[in-house]
């Protein structure tokens, strides 16, 4: 999967060889950071239900992204880009000092479309990507001063919908979206034969500008 | 969460003065591919050696980056932007028989200077990334079914000189870099805050547009 997402990383990036004007090539960058919730299935979900019931919060944090994309006219309002979104946990703390964190992040590739201004950064839009990334797991028992770590590789994918509001005349806007994403990571755990599904998906609300 | 938070604001301080322009800004994107040699500073192998048990030496990664910058004309061949820079490492052989792996990202803030040709995506040129990111070491031996993973967390500094040959609306750059992070990890049975301290020497080819 690493190495098809480069591929396709490089294909995109060459693909502006092929372009006839002699311009510099429409190119947005977008930066956004939010709040998220992330919400567990499979085997994740059961470890939730028992860290529920032992006094454990939300599974909340903040969301980071930072993205660029190639939107030329012609496109009428679509872009294409690549980029990274990282989730940062906040620790989420049960009782008998245990806290547990999932952070996660993917590298992939995006589409953003303004599908009713036919412009690139003005109004309504909706995006999506797929990308490849890792999940982290950490369980701290301070009473026994242990850990648990837990490492997950795969897929990523994300829907959203969001508004740009222009600023200075089109060229730069802020931006406001409503994300769902969903993951489906592999993770390698001692004593199982094969490897085990961490399935998480995200409801996050985020703010950030592109320029 | 000090990190973050200094993201966040610089984050916030790019926003601002782009979104203070008033025409379009000018934006180049790039992607790359790449190697590195991992380096061991301080006594990260023996705190490796009292997180994963056993020891080995660092092995050669592979990168991918991909970044963005902003160029404004007036700042002759300056763009500043965001990066993100992750090491892929080959699995290598430890003193106890079984396997390690070491990888490593960082989501930066970085500056990219032409100093010559003060012209963006043409010529010589330097890189400066202060970045925030993840180390995960992991030692696994899949015969018995035994993963014992390491994380650690922290800022990431990389200096980086190349050149940047320009194409017809696109540039292929090459260039050489030295990477220096300090991250927190935490360890079973010893706490927070156990310094991992680690760098790279490398190089990576780049595609901008």
């Amino acid at each position: 999967m690493k190495y098809a997402l480069i591929v396709i990383l490089l294909g995109l990036a060459t693909h502006s060889y092929g372009q006839e004007s002699v311009s510099k090539l429409p190119v947005y960058g977008s930066v956004s950071v939010g709040y998220g919730n992330t919400f567990f299935s499979g085997i994740l979900s059961e470890k939730e239900e028992r860290n529920d019931q032992r006094g454990f919060g939300r599974n909340d944090g903040i969301t980071l992204a930072t993205f660029y994309y190639w939107a030329p006219e012609k496109l009428r309002g679509l872009g294409i880009g690549t980029g990274v979104r990282a989730f940062v946990a906040r620790p989420n703390n049960g009782s008998n000092q245990e806290t547990y964190t999932y952070n996660y992040y993917h590298i992939g590739i995006s589409i953003r479309d303004y599908f009713i201004t036919k412009r690139f950064n003005d109004g309504l839009y909706v995006t999506a990507n797929i990308g490849w990334g890792q999940g982290t797991e950490k369980y701290s028992f301070g009473n026994t001063n242990t850990r648990e770590f837990q490492n997950a590789l795969g897929i990523t994918v994300l829907g959203g919908l969001g508004y740009s509001i222009p600023l200075n005349g089109n060229h730069n806007a802020l931006n406001l979206d409503l994300s769902y994403e969903y993951s489906n990571r592999n993770a390698e755990i001692t004593g199982n034969t094969d490897t085990v599904d961490f399935i998480n998906s995200q409801i996050s609300f985020n703010v950030g500008f592109t320029f | 969460m000090k990190n973050i938070i200094i993201t966040l604001v610089l984050f916030i301080g790019i926003s601002q003065y782009v979104s203070a322009q008033k025409h379009k800004s000018v934006i180049y994107g790039e992607v790359g591919l790449g190697f590195g040699q991992t380096l061991f500073f301080g006594n990260i192998q023996q705190e490796l050696q009292a997180a994963l048990g056993g020891s080995f030496d660092p092995a050669i990664g592979n990168n991918l980056m991909m970044g963005f910058y902003v160029v404004p004309e007036r700042w002759k061949g300056l763009g500043v932007g965001s990066r993100i820079h992750g090491t892929f490492g080959t699995p290598v052989s430890g003193d106890a028989g079984d396997d390690y792996v070491f990888n490593y990202y960082n989501l930066a803030l970085s500056l990219k200077y032409y100093p010559f040709s003060q012209q963006f995506n043409r010529g010589l040129y330097t890189r400066t990334s202060i970045g925030f990111g993840q180390m995960t070491t992991k030692r696994l031996n899949e015969e018995a079914r035994q993963y014992i993973h390491q994380y650690a967390i922290g800022s990431t500094l990389t200096g980086s000189i190349g050149y940047t040959f320009p194409l017809k609306k696109s540039a292929i750059s090459i260039e050489g870099h030295f990477e220096y992070s300090g991250r927190n990890g935490t360890v079973d049975k010893r706490g927070d805050g156990i310094r991992f301290t680690s760098g790279q020497i490398g190089g990576n080819i780049i595609v901008s547009f």
